[in-house]
């Protein structure tokens, strides 16, 4: 069981996750981040670290998430993997504050 | 132009105290700046990785595959480690300075809190992290000898230490004997008597501090039933910790060979008992929508609550080593950022805080990369300030001296773990932890 970035973080990428995760499980493209399972070792702490919620564990997802237990498995080591925070994608506060957050 | 790394000059030399996650983490940081540090991280034991060997529960292995980011940083070119060097008695910190551009404290927080209420000090009272230190195998806390012989234990607190106190107090023994569980432990926990474990906090469920994960471990352990207290709601709460909770209350009916209880708005007031431990008195305050008003103590009702282990997992804090020119301000050493600063406030040049004892005993084990991330940023950016140190690392560190003398290396680490798993292999653990300094070092000696 790992943790699964969900849509929250499409456009947003505010990336706090990346500095508090302890083994650099998060890679990134252009418009969020994943969590490569292989590597995450359930410790939870990005989950509070992120400012929309777009963290949870894979236990927690409803039905209408789950298929982002794939994408995340599918996505994250294909991609460069994140070591520090980087500047959020343009819009993200303008998204942050769409989504009621 | 390129510059290989050969031709890479590391001309600063930072101390590091404490090798765990913030220590590694500091390590990390400076290592990988383009600055030119080199890194000797020390440890008062001769084992590397702090609370993730030793606080990190043993049913909980996952966690522990952190080490491997941090064998990682130990391999960069620059680092070494001097394991079995208690700074402040072998070296002191004064010393550390004298011969680094700078010293970085992350030695922790785990000490216990003190349970500040009478009888606290009665045979059969244990602190968490002690008690933790004792199931994990910690060289300091293998003669605890924790009495398990009654029926009742109370673990205090509702954080994640009293989660695994009373998770690994309610399993069976069959389900730790495949774990890194320290071999006394495991002995001792088969031949338990509890089978009542009751958790009991100050707070309401709302305001509990543990996580959702470690929370729901509760429905599943074997041969344990869960319960809560109930008719804190007038709704059911949907989200969080407090829906975990309440989903145990309707447990109540089931039999099993234990029982597991969660009772809230419970503040101790006393240890009972005469040469030993026989309950706990509490102050019973009102729940009101899963919280309790701390304002005030109107409506609180005091109750006796029978128990033959008591173990208080109320926080943690810093030790002070001796010698720092620092403040210990509620449990942490005064900081600005990570830079150390004095009783007056002014900061201490070359002195750095990182991890639990820069920030207080929260968040998880990456969080003490954030932390340590933002200490070294303030080392890098002082760099050119700092002092040059009055001798070499050379005549602290090289053949002759106290810390070449007593010191266990990294290399020496690794050929330790190797028997550890070794031991492991042969009983179906993944390893079986040596327990005492003394045998680590004659097992190195031995090969």
């Amino acid at each position: 069981m790992a943790y699964v970035v969900t849509d929250n973080c499409a456009d947003c990428r505010f990336t706090q996750c990346a500095a508090v995760c302890p083994v650099q499980c998060f890679h990134f493209d252009e418009t969020m981040v994943y969590i490569d399972p292989d590597n995450c070792i359930d410790c939870a702490g990005c989950v509070d670290a992120c400012p929309v919620g777009a963290i949870d564990d894979e236990f927690n997802l409803g039905d209408d998430q789950r298929h982002w237990i794939e994408i995340n498995r599918q996505r994250a080591p294909l991609l460069p993997r994140l070591t520090a925070i980087m500047e959020p994608l343009p819009g993200a506060e303008a998204r942050k504050a769409a989504l009621g957050l | 132009m390129s510059v290989g790394a050969s031709d890479f000059v590391r001309r600063y030399r930072v101390a590091i105290v404490g090798a765990g996650p913030a220590g590694f983490y500091a390590a990390e940081a400076l290592l990988r700046s383009d600055a030119g540090v080199a890194v000797d991280l020390y440890d008062r034991l001769p084992t590397p990785y702090g609370l993730v060997r030793y606080g990190v529960a043993p049913d909980h292995p996952k966690l522990k595959q952190v080490t491997a980011v941090f064998a990682g940083i130990a391999a960069l070119p620059g680092f070494r480690f001097f394991g079995n060097i208690t700074v402040g008695r072998d070296v002191t910190v004064e010393t550390l300075r004298r011969h680094y551009h700078a010293v970085v404290i992350s030695c922790g927080a785990e000490r216990d809190r003190t349970l500040d209420v009478p009888g606290a000090d009665l045979s059969g009272v244990h602190g968490g992290m002690a008690f933790v230190g004792w199931y994990n195998g910690h060289p300091h806390q293998r003669d605890l000898a924790p009495d398990l012989s009654g029926r009742t234990a109370v673990v205090l607190g509702l954080g994640n230490v009293a989660l695994d106190v009373a998770r690994i107090l309610a399993k069976p023994p069959s389900a730790l004997a495949q774990t890194d569980i320290a071999e006394h432990a495991l002995a001792t926990l088969a031949r338990s008597n509890l089978d009542r474990i009751i958790v009991a906090g100050r707070s309401g469920p709302a305001q509990a501090r543990c996580t959702e994960k470690e929370l729901r471990e509760f429905g599943t352990i074997q041969g344990c039933i869960t319960t809560a207290q109930s008719g804190l709601y007038p709704v059911p709460p949907q989200n969080g910790v407090s829906a975990l909770f309440e989903r145990f209350v309707g447990e109540t009916s089931k039999a099993a060979a234990r029982q597991c209880h969660f009772a809230f708005g419970m503040r101790p007031l006393a240890i009972l008992g005469d040469d030993r431990v026989r309950g706990v008195c509490f102050a019973r305050s009102p729940v009101v929508e899963g919280a309790v008003q701390r304002t005030t103590s109107d409506g609180e009702e005091t109750i006796d609550i029978a128990a033959d282990l008591v173990v208080a997992c109320i926080g943690s804090q810093a030790t002070l080593v001796p010698g720092v020119p620092y403040a210990i301000d509620r449990g942490v050493v005064s900081n600005t950022h990570g830079r150390v600063t004095n009783a007056e406030g002014s900061v201490v040049p070359g002195l750095y805080a990182a991890g639990w004892i820069k920030r207080g005993a929260n968040g998880t084990i990456g969080t003490n990369r954030a932390d340590a991330v933002e200490t070294i940023a303030c080392l890098l950016a002082d760099l050119e300030t700092l002092h040059e140190p009055e001798t070499s690392v050379d005549a602290l560190t090289g053949a002759g001296t106290v810390v070449a003398d007593l010191g266990i290396s990294f290399a020496q680490w690794e050929r330790l773990d190797r028997i550890e798993r070794e031991l492991g292999a042969e009983i179906s653990k993944p390893r079986e932890k040596i327990t005492d300094t003394k045998s680590m070092i004659s097992q190195l000696l031995a090969v």
